[in-house]
């Protein structure tokens, strides 16, 4: 019977934008030899071809990890709590900050409010928000822009990441109640982890120092 | 949602499955076809989270029935009913599919399955060959690399037992556990006030897996009672039992952090997958008094949308995976010779179509057959896609070749 061995690159999936220009400076900082700007690539590789990276859209990350397209994933707390995936959610790498908020006009108050009506990007988290409440309400799904929710008369209110604030600022929203903090995650897919344990071990010990050190 | 196969598919599920019958049979197990309906509370009643993602509806009766949720309470059933005729130990083996609520898009998916039962066996090489056949049939099927999982739902169990926290509490503990998840295990624990030597033995669990040997020794360093030793021995056992099966040590992994999310395993668990994809290919365990029936049972299920997938994203080839032993074309002029050798090579066990057309190099039309026979006045010209080899042979010459030296290969 055969014997189990790897000797690929590790394969990552990393949400493209902020969480992938910080997670690339860790990095290269630990020693990988990866380009300044991957540019519009959706895929690099570093020189010595131990780490072979994807850059996807957040939403997707999870789903590459648990189908095993790649080993492991860098992705916010916020994606891998929408759905029900089934990974390893292995370290928090204190990178991506924010926090999962419900903002609203200035002068809202939700105890006083019978049935609310929330519009986010996350139904399932603003549900669960509600659940934990007990309020009566409904969750108004949108991909984006969320913020003209309460403008326009859709919702009562939203619920969203927030880092700044400047964007609910310039919508004369502000945040009512930071629900929990978000910060990016190392997740694995559950076989991954175990036939390529040794490369994905020595990759979060690589980049858990580095950050670390960052921080 | 449907089952949703190409023809391609199809033909690969059926041969894993034929595989899975023979294998089954081999090995002394009772084919049986599980019921499709059963009753909503006779399940939850003993596991209440069970059927969360099943399909439910309400009978004239006013009782809540769900639809190709579990065979194994089905089989269970049987194997109690059959104990009180005197039976010993009871094999079963079934092929069925099952209805679940995909809860990320509320759409209902019906995943295919092959499964093996043993009741009236409270031994870990009922449990070994169970995983033994499930192997076997994967690698019949051309999937190699594979990985087996042992864990034992036990060790984490007793260590809840010991705690003095919350059902709910103890949940959240096992989903964490189950999901590798250090950050949130650690502050979750250190929100309950168990003693310390409790909370280090939760934040080793979830690394308490790896290769035999080192992982065992690491679990007995930390097994804090002796009810955990017994726990640890029988993983050991499990694992002594397949390397004696003929399975190779590094394709055996040890996992302590395998949890009981349903309260169904009651001991032994195990996985099986392959290092070329990230799905998890069959899964099993050991679950004595099942529904309360009192019987000491052990089982495994084999997935085959997953295995479907593996076959199919890898692109496996296989010589298991020819639907027709015989592919003829011949000219009108030789339907007599031609239907006279299909029925003649039918006879004999194979699988032959015929069709009257002399143009057998279109890949469509052959692909699917281990040999492709031309008839052309009297004359046969035969081409032999698995050996990649083509010949020319008079009619008397080739059924002597075929009597002497085939075997069939396809779905049978």
């Amino acid at each position: 019977m055969s014997q189990v061995q790897s000797t690929n690159p590790l394969k990552i999936a990393v949400a493209k934008g902020r969480v992938a220009k910080q997670t690339m400076k860790a990095l290269c900082k630990a020693g990988y030899t990866l380009p300044d700007d991957p540019g519009r690539s959706l895929r690099i590789m570093d020189e010595d071809k131990t780490i072979d990276m994807l850059f996807v859209k957040s939403a997707d990350v999870p789903t590459y990890v648990e189908l095993g397209v790649v080993d492991i994933g860098i992705v916010g707390k916020d994606v891998i709590d929408e759905k029900t995936y089934q990974i390893y959610e292995l370290m928090d790498l204190q990178i991506g900050k924010c926090d999962l908020c419900l903002a609203a006009y200035e002068e809202f108050d939700y105890n006083k409010i019978s049935f609310l009506k929330i519009a986010s990007k996350y139904p399932v988290q603003s549900y669960a928000f509600l659940e934990s409440k007990g309020i009566q309400g409904q969750v108004i799904p949108l991909e984006g822009s969320v913020e003209l929710g309460p403008i326009v008369g859709l919702s009562d209110c939203i619920i969203d990441i927030v880092e700044t604030g400047r964007t609910l600022e310039e919508n004369n929203l502000k945040v009512i109640e930071s629900i929990k903090p978000i910060s990016s995650r190392l997740i694995a897919n559950k076989i991954r982890y175990k036939t390529n344990t040794d490369l994905i071990l020595e990759f979060m010990n690589t980049l858990k120092l580095q950050l670390s050190l960052e921080v | 949602m449907p089952i949703s196969f190409s023809i391609d598919a199809f033909r690969r599920v059926e041969t894993i499955t034929e595989i899975f019958r023979t294998e089954s049979k081999l090995h002394g197990y009772t084919s049986i076809i599980p019921g499709s309906v059963t009753s909503y509370q006779e399940i939850t009643s003993y596991y209440p989270d069970a059927l969360r993602r099943s399909v439910k509806y309400t009978g004239p009766d006013g009782n809540i029935y769900t639809v190709k949720s579990d065979p194994t309470h089905f089989v269970t059933r049987l194997a109690s009913q059959n104990k009180r005729t005197g039976s010993l130990v009871q094999k079963y083996a079934y092929s069925t599919s099952k209805l679940n609520w995909r809860t990320n898009n509320g759409h209902t998916v019906e995943n295919l399955q092959c499964g093996l039962e043993v009741y009236d066996s409270d031994t870990v090489l009922s449990e070994a060959e169970t995983i033994r056949v499930a192997c076997r049939v994967l690698e019949k099927s051309g999937i190699g690399k594979i990985v087996i999982d042992l864990g034992n739902t036990k060790f984490t169990e007793i260590l809840l037992e010991s705690c003095m926290i919350e059902d709910n509490t103890k949940m959240k503990i096992r989903n964490l556990i189950d999901s590798k998840n250090l950050p949130e295990l650690q502050s979750l624990i250190e929100s309950t006030n168990m003693p310390d030597e409790t909370k280090s033995a939760f934040m080793i669990l979830p690394q308490l897996f790896g290769p035999p040997k080192a992982t065992i020794e690491r679990a007995k360093q930390i097994a804090l009672s002796e009810a955990a030793q017994a726990a640890i021995q029988r993983v050991e056992v499990l694992y002594e039992s397949l390397i004696d099966y003929g399975f190779d040590k590094s394709m055996i992994r040890i996992d302590f952090s395998f949890t009981n999310t349903y309260s169904y395993y009651t001991s032994s668990i195990y996985k099986v997958y392959t290092a070329d994809s990230g799905q998890v290919l069959a899964a099993g365990g050991r679950y004595d008094n099942a529904f309360g029936y009192g019987l000491a049972a052990c089982g495994i299920a084999l997935y085959l949308n997953e295995i479907n997938e593996v076959i199919e994203m890898k692109q496996l080839k296989n010589s298991n995976f020819y639907t027709k032993d015989f592919a003829i074309y011949y000219a009108k002029e030789d339907r007599k010779n031609a239907f006279k050798l299909s029925d003649l090579l039918r006879e004999m066990g194979y699988i032959v179509t015929a069709d009257e057309q002399l143009d057998f190099s279109t890949k469509s039309a052959a692909s699917d057959a281990e040999e492709v026979v031309r008839i052309s006045k009297g004359q046969l010209e035969i081409m032999n896609q698995r050996m990649n080899t083509f010949s020319k042979s008079s009619f008397e010459q080739f059924i002597r070749k075929v009597e002497d030296q085939y075997v069939p290969s396809s779905i049978h």
